[in-house]
Order: C-alpha cells, then structure tokens, then sequence
C-alpha cells in the first residue's frame, strides 16, 4: 500500500507543472549557491594562507631591535574559515578576520562589530542555511498542506475510506510519500555539497559537521512536514490549512525570533563597546594592586638570590616589571572579556531554549554551531589568539629579564630571538564541542519531531472524510 | 465471477438497519427508520430531497455515528468495527470525485489497490471499465478531460471492481446518457442475479421500477412504504409517492 501511495503522489506531482518549475528554481538556486559558496570558501582559504605565512616572514624579517619593541611590533593572528562556512556564515560577517596581537593590550577594540550587531544582523540574510532552514518549509508547506485537505475537499478521501482504507495507515503513508519526496529532492544537493567538501579536502570533522548538519535539518524539516499533516488532517479546505500554515510560519521564523531575541538581550545585557573599554581601563588603572604584585615578585627573586638589594640581583628587572604588567593585565582581560563572552553565550543558550515557541531559533544554532561560525568557537579562536600573545609577551620578556643592560647599553636582539616564537597554529574546536554546545537546541529539535508525530497518530485514525 | 465473494457469514441479512435516529441541530434528518434487505435484492429508496437517503449511506459508510440505533452490513456493526464493514461494501457517491492528474485508468488501479483485498490484473480492471461503460479510448486520458458522466462510470468500475456482497448508490445514474444509465442498470441487475445485495437511493421513480425489485419510500426520515417492485404499476407508485410526501409535508413538494 505503502508503495502504491508512494508512486501515486510521485505521479500527480510529475504531471504537476508548477511544480517542475519549482523544482528547476529551488536547484538553480542551491546549485549556484553551493559551488558560489564552495569557491568563495577556496578563496578565503588561499588568502588566509598567504596571509599567514606574509605575517610570519615580517615577523622573523624584522631587524634587531629591543625585545619589548619587538613585542610593540605586533603581530596578526588570521583566524581561518570555517569548514562548513559556506553553509552557514552565522555570525562570521560581523566577527574580526585578524586578531592584533601586541603588548600591553588585548584587542577589544576588533570585538565590537558583533557586539552591536548582535546575533539579530544575521537574520535577512540569504545564505544557503537559510533558504534550507526559512524557505524550504514554505515548499513543505506547499506540498504538504493539500496532502489530507485537499483529498477531503475534493472528495476522493471519502471515495477512499469508502473502499476500506484504514485512514491511520493511509495518513502514515502519505508522510512516508511526502518525505520520500522531500529526501529525493533534497538528497542530491546534500550529496553535491558532499562532494564539494571532499573535493576541497575537507578534514573528517568537517564531513561529520556536515553529516550532524544534515540530520539537524531533515529533523527540522521532518517535524515541519508532520505539522503540515497535522494541520491538514484537521483542516476542512486546503485553503484553511495554508492559511493556518503560512501563518504557522511566518510567526516561527520571522517574527517569534526576534521576540526571543531582544527578550534574550534584555535579559543578558551586554556592556556597550564604550562602557566597556571603560571599565577595562578603570581596573588597569588600578595601580595598587599592580604594585603589590611586583613588590612581591621582587621579594621573591631577592630571597632566591640571597642578595639585599635589587641593584645586585644577577637580573634585568626591566623584563620582571614588563612581565608583571602583562600578568596585571591578563587577571584584568580574563575578567572582562570573560563576563563578556558568558553575557553572549547565555543569551544564546535562551534562543536554544526558546527554539520550543520558534524552532527556527534552535536549528539556526544548531547549524551554526555544526558549522562553526558561532559565538563559542570565534571564543575559542580568540582565546588562542590571546594565548599566543601571551607567549609571546613571555618569551621578550624572559630574554629581557635574562640581560641585564651592560654600561647603559640598550639592549638588542635579532632573528635568533624572534625564531623562539613558534608560529601560530589554530587548532579549531572539534564536533563534539560543537554538539555538547547545542544540547537544548538538540533537544527542542527532537522534541518538535516527535510532539506533531505523537499528534499525527492521534488525529490519523479518527480521520473525518 | 462474484457469487463466490458475495456469500454472507451465518444467515443475518446482509442489510440491517434498525430504529436509526439522526438529528443535525434542530434537523430530524432520521426519525426511526427500520428496514432489512435481503440477499440478492436491488432495494430502490425513494425520497423527496433532505428526506435522509445520503444520511442513511453515510451511517452505513460509518461516516456519521446515528444518535440511536443500529446498522449491520453482512453481519458486521457498522458502530463496532467500521472499516470491517466498509470492506463488505462497495459505494457509488453522488458525485464521484477522482485525481484530475491520472488517467482513468490509473485512478481505478489506484483506488483497487489502496481498498481491495481481491487482487487484480489489468485485464480485470479494464473489463470492469468497459462494463461500467467507459469506451477503451477514453481509459488512459487523465481525468480532468473527462465529463462528469465519465467521472461516474471510473466511479462504478471501482465499486465493481471490489466484487463487495453489499453495493451502495447514491443517485447512481446521474450525469450518465441514457444509454449508460440503461447499461448501469442492466449490470445492477445482473450483480443482483448474482447475489450481490444493493441499496440505491433515487428520485428516480421510472428507473427504480425498471431496476429494483424492492421500493422503500423515505420521507422525513422514517420508510414509509416498503414495496414488491412488481407488485405495484408505475402510475400507482407516483401517486403513493405524492401522497406519501403531501401528508407529511403538509404543502406539496
Ligand atoms: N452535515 C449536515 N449538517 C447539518 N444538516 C445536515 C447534514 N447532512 C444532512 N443534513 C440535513 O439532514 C437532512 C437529510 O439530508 P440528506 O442529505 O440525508 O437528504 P437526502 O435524502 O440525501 O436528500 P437529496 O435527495 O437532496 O440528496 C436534510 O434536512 C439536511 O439538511
Ligand atoms: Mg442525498
């Protein structure tokens, strides 16, 4: 039966030619976003490659100089694409490409565009997530709404029932028929894009981000489909069961997110990039605390050395002091940009909960995470970032502490030193990170796939004709 | 080809029907109404319009619960198990309603396969077609280029097709030619001959007297008349009918 259902749906839309057109639109669509995507990918890659290794030669090219000018010569951190980027940019736009790494300072300043913007900015955008997250449901709801409704106003459903077809198996039947048809759409742009990440030689856990990307949508879509038929198993007309769907819809993709979201920052508020560069320089001004910091370190090489005063320490305390002041710094960094980041990650745990009134929400997060363009692994990024600053900042001023200036002297050094620094390599957040992120999302997700099947078994049997 | 099917289980009539009640709102669409048929009958069931034909169809369907009473189609409950009924029945509606994208033969293939437990072949379902009277050209164009007559005859290949003991029709011969009402008929009484039992409900006295060899006269929700079809002349039951629809209704139709 099932099989007959199956083929029969497949004929009556084959004839259908609205559908074809559909069709030809929806792949010339995807296809073109995919390989445009793909390249664009290629691209950044090569860029972000000559970047690095430009940035690398001018570091280790630099001449002599003091260490701590050399620290003051700075340096960029390029923060690689995302392998699944051209799936899902997420939030990448409004994030920094580089991180300036120099002493003294951590870079908040590069942090601000995705502070203003908000995760809301990314919600317009026509990427290839979201003509598969926003638009797909709209041609599932097409296809779908008509599915019971339609059978009912025209007829044929009591025709059927009429026959002895238990309306149970028939409804389970005509799910089963639609998601075949939706997997046989959809199953070859999934597969070009497969084959794209592997052409571009993508690593196993992009092709396991991109294999969880896919379940996350066929779950997206699978539930959207069951309260299609849901809806139309409840509907008189298919033009009531468009309207409730449509109207379905749009509230949970375009209008309930954006409810959620101001809700969301509301809640968390974040500092603005003014107050908060305020607040960092307040507590760096905090001079007390700096000084008892070095007081102590001071303390401590003079009882090491077993000397009275430090004009005989056997050091340069030029490069203690430097490194003092750093480690000052980081207490002061860690705290802020630390509330900063947790201010974020809170309101995006909300939206992850709230996916229940908006399931959008939740498989945005869910294939943004999957893809890595999230606010958890430009963290990440940046951490690392900041991390290799910070060694940096350890290495100049270890060989400053180590040369003690000789006959006022100023002290210099050359390749050798800048050699000690390794190159900065990103080792990027893994998929299970990504997935142990998304635990709500994933829930809510799950949740609204089985809720409207619970439903749909429920209504099925008791179906009126 | 059907008798074999069309055997009842024990020996209950294969149509029972028995003190059904319907009211829609303040509607008495069903008041009562007894009536049994008998193996191999063609049971005509007049009836002004809103008299209760298609809402008795639709109980026996198990469509519409009745307030009261109780329906057995071939022995089976149509309260207690109403797709086990539905499989003893094959049923012609009013209008019959189909998918405008497949052919008529498609359709036929179709509805078969999803209802029937008879398993068939296409030769089976093409003789049926052609017994329902639907020309050979006319079996593998899509339905929506058919007439409403033609929409009728895939209808009654259907119900032909599913060699049920128990045939329902509701105006089964309209938007049909004359000379496919005429082979409608003819076939009807042969299914009877064969033992297939069939209730159809009409306004058409002249038809119900040429086809059926019971009348039932249902006005307002209660049978009023339950004739022999030859018993009665076709003058004498127009003037039955009239009288029976004038008493009730006050004014005449
Ligand atoms: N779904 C319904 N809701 C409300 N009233 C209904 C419904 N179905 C039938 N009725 C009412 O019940 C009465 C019987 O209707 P029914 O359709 O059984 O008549 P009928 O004998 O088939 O008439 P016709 O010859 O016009 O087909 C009518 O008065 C009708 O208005
Ligand atoms: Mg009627």
């Amino acid at each position: 039966m099932m099989k007959r259902l199956i083929a029969k749906e497949w004929l009556e839309l084959r004839r259908d030619g609205s559908f074809w057109m559909l069709l030809v639109i929806l792949a010339l669509l995807a296809v073109g976003a995919v390989l445009g995507a793909a390249e664009q990918a290629r691209v950044q890659h090569e860029a972000w490659h000559a970047a690095s290794a430009g940035e690398r030669e001018r570091w280790l090219q630099q001449e002599d100089k003091h260490p701590h000018s050399a620290a003051h010569y700075g340096l960029y951190a390029f923060r690689p694409a995302a392998p699944l980027a051209f799936f899902e940019p997420g939030l990448h736009p409004y994030l920094p490409v580089t991180v300036w790494l120099e002493a003294h300072r951590q870079n908040e300043a590069l942090y601000r565009p995705a502070q203003d913007a908000g995760s809301a900015g990314r919600f317009g955008q026509l990427t290839p997530a979201t003509i598969v997250t926003a638009l797909l449901p709209l041609l599932v709801v097409l296809l779908a709404a008509p599915a019971i409704a339609g059978e009912r106003e025209r007829g044929t459903l009591r025709l059927l029932m009429a026959q002895g077809v238990a309306p149970g198996r028939w409804v389970l039947g005509k799910a089963l028929a639609l998601s075949v048809l939706l997997l046989l759409l959809l199953l070859p742009l999934w597969l070009l894009a497969t084959a794209v990440l592997m052409f571009a030689a993508a690593e196993t856990d992009a092709l396991l981000r991109w294999l969880g990307t896919g379940v996350v949508v066929s779950l997206y879509l699978g539930g959207f489909l069951l309260i299609c038929l849901l809806v139309s198993a409840c509907c008189r007309t298919v033009r009531g069961a468009l309207l409730i769907l449509l109207g379905l819809w749009a509230l949970g993709t375009l209008v309930a997110p954006r409810i959620v979201m101001e809700w969301a920052e509301w809640r968390h508020p974040t500092p603005t990039s003014l107050a908060f560069r305020q607040a960092i320089a307040d507590d760096l001004g905090a001079t007390a605390e700096l000084d008892a910091m070095l007081a102590q370190r001071t303390a401590a090489l003079l009882k090491e050395h077993e000397v009275e005063r430090t004009s005989d320490l056997p050091v340069n305390l030029d490069g203690i002091r430097l490194q003092v002041g750093e480690e000052h710094g980081y207490a002061v960094f860690d705290e802020h940009f630390g509330r900063l980041h947790d201010g974020f990650l809170a309101q995006e745990s909300l939206l992850q909960r709230f996916g229940l009134i908006a399931p959008y929400l939740a498989v945005t997060s869910a294939t943004t995470a999957l893809a890595g363009t999230d606010l958890l692994h430009y963290r990440h990024f940046f951490d690392s970032a900041e991390q290799y600053r910070r060694t940096i900042q350890a290495l100049m001023n270890d060989y400053i502490t180590r040369h003690p200036e000789q006959d006022g002297q100023r002290l210099s050094a050359g390749a050798d030193l800048w050699a000690t620094v390794p190159e900065f390599s990103y080792e990027g957040l893994r998929v299970s990170n990504a997935l142990l992120s998304q635990a709500s999302a994933l829930t809510v997700l799950v949740l609204w796939f089985l809720v409207p099947g619970l439903g749909l078994l429920r209504v099925a049997p008791r179906l009126a004709p | 080809m059907v008798s074999d099917l069309a055997a009842a289980p024990g020996n209950s009539a294969p149509l029972e029907l028995v003190d059904l009640h319907k009211r829609f709102g303040s509607q008495q669409a069903l008041a009562g109404l007894d009536l049994t048929i008998q193996r191999g009958t063609c049971y005509a069931l007049l009836g002004p319009n809103g008299a209760g034909k298609t809402t008795t169809l639709n109980i026996l369907l198990g469509f519409l619960t009745p307030d009261q009473g109780r329906a057995r189609i071939d022995g089976v409950d149509v309260l207690a198990d109403p797709e086990g009924a539905r499989r003893r029945l094959a049923y012609i509606p009013e209008q019959v309603q189909l998918y405008p994208r497949l052919t008529g033969f498609e359709n036929l293939e179709y509805f078969h396969a999803l209802g029937s437990t008879v398993a068939a072949d296409t030769d089976m379902l093409r003789d049926c077609l052609r017994r329902a009277g639907l020309a050979d050209a006319a079996h593998d164009r899509r339905v929506a280029t058919y007439s409403k007559g033609m929409r009728q005859k895939v209808g009654i290949a259907i119900a032909l097709a599913r060699r049920a003991p128990v045939m329902l029709l509701d105006e089964p011969t309209s938007g049909l030619d004359p000379q496919a009402a005429w082979e409608l008929n003819a076939s009807l009484r042969d299914l009877a001959g064969q033992g297939i039992t069939i209730l159809m409900a009409t306004h058409d006295l002249f038809r119900a007297r040429e086809v059926a060899s019971r009348i039932g006269i249902l006005v307002a929700g209660r049978l009023r008349q339950d004739l022999d079809a030859d018993s009665v002349a076709g003058a004498e039951l127009e003037t039955l009918y009239l009288e029976e629809v004038r008493q009730l209704q006050g004014t005449g139709p």
